[in-house]
């Protein structure tokens, strides 16, 4: 039998066959075209509606005018908000985002009352509830800069949306709310990660202020090491230094090295005159991102008894916890208390990662 | 003659058969890649805000230099100007020939650094260390010829931030990729040790300051072949990877990982060719059996834009080299092979990998001589091969299209003739493009079955992030970056 003639009594010859190639090409063929018409469909449904929204622009913006001057009519305008179609309530809200970013608080509180006064909360309170979870995120967002305390319930709410970009939306604007309604909710997401990225509650929690402080202390003995690391950032920029140094001290004993360090770095931003001995003794600790954050801290302290572990960190088997500590004298030579002594060991040491902090140094990079 | 003839319909049935496994799992990828890539859009919309310090991880960009003359300025300058902090860039001049250092020196005012020691990963010496006094967040280092993987282990060695990204000398970041990828560390910091970002052809795009602003389809047939073939492979399948854990390649051109890991496997590796690919099937081999949530994920909406061999010669050069390189890595590293400890990666990307891209250059020129023969000697079944050739064609094209359409959706990068132009190369390589990288494969295959190592091979720089500046009317004027 000839080969061709084989082939095709495989195959080729077999009515299914030609029936089941005949429907796959059909339906590659549908798909393709389909694939391709919606590209170009919505390439023109997108000129279209930016022409639209061109178009509104301009409406919107007398809007607004209208809104942060005071000079409404509440009627009209509550009238007007509610008729806003799909198109138009994104672009409104996107330009009220945009009106708020650089307004005063003052500003911001004259925009929510007359928002309020409109009914435009309202409709985005309900917008919360979309079934697109970008709208659901921009009411979110829209909320949260205008500081629409009556909306909190309605965003805490969604802190359990099935979107993470909708929930980290909430988290964001319960955060510029501040309304400490918000704090064991956020605790919660604070503590327990995973639902929400860990530094944006992070960013929440601390526009809370104080009401966020046990939390971050909380925080310190997760058993998760992120939510401690992350703690110890939050300690730092919520205490007053003096208890956020005894709480980050402790830190130094935790057994996990990325929170180790992270109690180092954050002890370099609330320095107080003496160095922690835990933190002179970190500049050897086994883990080298720790010894990196430990020398790195010991240049924020003006403390003479920090030198010898500056310098004998010099000779640190780490490259990079070497020029750190470089630097850290260089910047030690600047303080007050222990800048003579620090100068005057830094002239009679002769160590490469000295001579590279000096010149970075007289290029303002230290 | 029965005996030929019975291998024949053996092989075809194999090709047929590797056809229809090849086309339900790519296209379910595809399909899965699409609906993660729509998922994402509508549910971020333009929500993106990067994150302040301090919870932000600095980074630190190493550019691996050789003989990097013409683009190395424009480079490092659209480096230093990404929107990140904090932010180190380390060049490191791999022991160039042409006057790489001696532009950089003159452009950037460098400063010469103590060299000092206690380097981490072996390289080739060092030969000197330079800062810029114009920014110090520019350090240089120019060290005795080593190879790309040598360069980028030296620049680990350097740098001084906890994130370390590797970016190509001929490539160019967006201003906002690494805020994107670095959200993508934040989100999960616990488990994610690397991200790679999508890369995207710059020839025949417009670049102004050192940013894409007008991406565009070459005119030359090999370039804007590889505009579609990109798209494809990043838009059409990576997203599924990711999404699965199951990447085994973050892209040399841009990918971010965490130095202390990366230092921590050893660096990349200075044997293999596909060195990016290793690293990340090594970072897998080692940290998943002792760390098991451990991710290495990818960002569709973080883009570099890179420069792509301007012909067929240097193409063919880089390809048979990533195609020896593949072969090493999957040799490597088949341990993890069928191993569920390695998730996805073990099940269902090596698998794949080795089906699709070890086995499918194979049986693709085999289907090529069978039909050249058969033809010639008058015996093929026309309809039979024309029936297949329309399936295979729409197959492919439907990858195309899908691509295109997650990247309108997603990121909306490319003029409207511009999808029409991916579309029609993406059409027509089937009857040259993807033969001729079937056949660069199957000798790539050869070569690695002897035991040859192809060489790098010189990719000609065209100068392209050199050009001048944008012309005003970008639509009509000749492309900056088209040769």
């Amino acid at each position: 039998m000839e080969p061709a003639a084989l082939l095709a009594s495989t195959f080729a010859q077999q009515p299914w066959f030609w029936g089941a190639t005949a429907a796959i090409v059909v339906v590659l063929l549908l798909a393709n075209v389909a694939l391709f018409l919606f590209v170009y469909a919505r390439r023109l449904r997108e000129l279209v509606r930016a022409r639209r929204a061109a178009r509104f622009e301009l409406e919107a913006e007398q809007m607004l005018n209208e809104l942060t001057s005071g000079a409404h009519d509440p009627e009209r305008l509550r009238a007007r908000i509610r008729s806003l179609d799909e198109l138009e309530r994104p672009i409104a809200a996107t330009m009220l985002l945009e009106r708020l970013g650089p307004a005063s608080t003052a500003e911001r509180a004259a925009v929510l009352d007359a928002l309020r006064e409109t009914g435009a909360i309202d409709v985005l309170v309900r917008s919360l509830r979309r079934r697109e979870p970008w709208r659901r995120a921009l009411a979110a967002r829209t909320l949260g800069q205008v500081g629409a305390t009556d909306a909190v319930p309605a965003l805490i709410e969604r802190l359990d949306d099935s979107s993470r970009y909708v929930r980290e939306a909430a988290v964001r604007a319960l955060g510029r709310i501040g309304d400490e309604r918000a704090l064991p909710v956020l605790a919660d997401l604070f503590l327990n990660p995973g639902r929400a990225g860990a530094g944006i509650v992070y960013e929440a929690l601390l526009a809370l202020g104080d009401h966020a402080e046990p939390v971050f202390r909380e925080g310190l003995s997760s058993a998760t090491e992120s939510v401690r690391v992350t703690s110890c950032f939050g300690v730092a920029a919520a205490l007053e230094p003096e208890a956020a140094r005894l709480q980050l001290e402790r830190m130094l004993a935790d057994p996990a090295g990325e929170v180790r360090a992270a109690a180092c770095e954050t002890l370099a931003r609330v320095p107080g005159v003496t160095a922690p001995d835990a933190l002179e003794q970190a500049t050897r600790d086994p883990v080298p991102s720790v010894r990196r954050a430990a020398v790195s801290a010991l240049g924020s302290y003006d403390d003479p008894r920090s030198l010898p572990f500056l310098l004998s960190a010099l000779d640190d088997p780490e490259r990079d916890v070497a020029l750190r500590a470089g630097e850290a004298l260089v910047r030690l030579g600047r303080l007050p208390a222990a800048g003579g002594l620090a100068r005057a060991a830094i002239e009679d040491t002769e160590a490469w990662p000295l001579e590279t902090a000096l010149v970075l140094d007289s290029l303002g990079a230290v | 003659m029965s005996v030929v003839i019975a291998i024949v319909l053996v092989i075809s049935v194999a090709i047929f058969a590797f056809f229809v496994v090849y086309s339900v799992v790519t296209l379910s990828l595809t399909a899965y890649s699409l609906f993660e890539g729509v998922q994402q859009k509508i549910e971020r919309g333009d929500r993106f805000r990067p994150l302040r310090r301090p919870l932000r991880s600095g980074i630190s960009l190493v550019v691996p230099a050789y003989n990097e003359e013409l683009v190395i300025v424009p480079a490092v300058r659209s480096l230093l100007g990404v929107d990140y902090e904090p932010l180190e860039v380390v060049v490191v001049d791999d022991g160039s020939s042409d006057g790489t250092l001696a532009v950089l020196r003159e452009k950037f005012d460098l400063r010469k650094l103590p060299l000092g020691d206690r380097f981490g990963l072996e390289t080739e010496p060092l030969e000197a260390l330079y800062v810029s006094a114009a920014d110090p967040r520019l350090h240089v280092a120019r060290k005795r010829n080593g190879g790309r993987s040598d360069a980028i282990n030296a620049g680990i060695n350097l740098a001084r931030h906890e994130l370390v990204g590797v970016v190509d000398a001929d490539s160019l970041l967006d201003r906002d990729a690494l805020a994107r990828i670095v959200e993508v560390f934040s989100a999960d910091p616990d488990r994610v040790v690397a991200v790679g970002g999508t890369v995207r052809i710059a020839n025949g795009g417009v670049i102004e300051d050192g940013v894409m602003t007008l991406p565009r389809v070459p005119v030359h047939g090999i370039q804007a072949s590889q505009v579609a073939e990109y798209l494809r492979s990043f838009l059409a399948t990576r997203i599924a990877w990711s999404a699965m854990n199951g990447l085994l390649i973050i892209s040399g051109a841009f990918g971010v990982f965490r130095r202390d890991l990366f230092r921590a496997v050893g660096g990349l590796s200075r044997d293999t060719l596909g060195e990016d690919m290793e690293l990340v099937m090594r970072l897998h081999e080692q940290l998943r059996p002792v760390r098991p949530g451990v991710r290495i994920e990818f960002a569709p909406d973080a883009t570099c834009w890179t420069e792509a061999p301007p012909g067929l010669r240097p193409l063919r050069v880089q390809r048979v080299r990533w195609h020896v390189g593949l072969l090493d890595n999957l040799r490597l590293h088949r341990r993890m092979l069928g191993r569920r400890r390695y998730g996805a990666v073990g099940l269902v990307s090596m698998p794949y990998t080795i089906l699709v891209e070890v086995f499918g250059p194979i049986l693709q020129v085999t289907g090529y001589v069978i039909v050249i023969v058969l033809a010639l000697f008058g015996e093929i079944a026309w309809e039979y091969a024309i029936a297949l050739l329309l399936v295979v064609l729409l197959v492919a094209q439907l990858q195309t299209a899908a691509a295109i359409l997650t990247e309108e959706i997603g990121f909306s990068r490319y003029r409207r003739r511009d999808l029409l132009l991916i579309g029609g190369w993406g059409l027509l390589e089937m009857f040259w493009y993807q033969p001729l990288s079937a056949l660069w494969r199957m000798w790539a295959t050869f070569l690695w079955l002897i035991g040859r190592r192809p060489g790098w091979g010189t990719i000609p720089r065209g100068a392209a992030l050199a050009q001048a500046p944008p012309p005003e009317t970008p639509e009509l004027a000749p492309a900056p970056l088209s040769r």
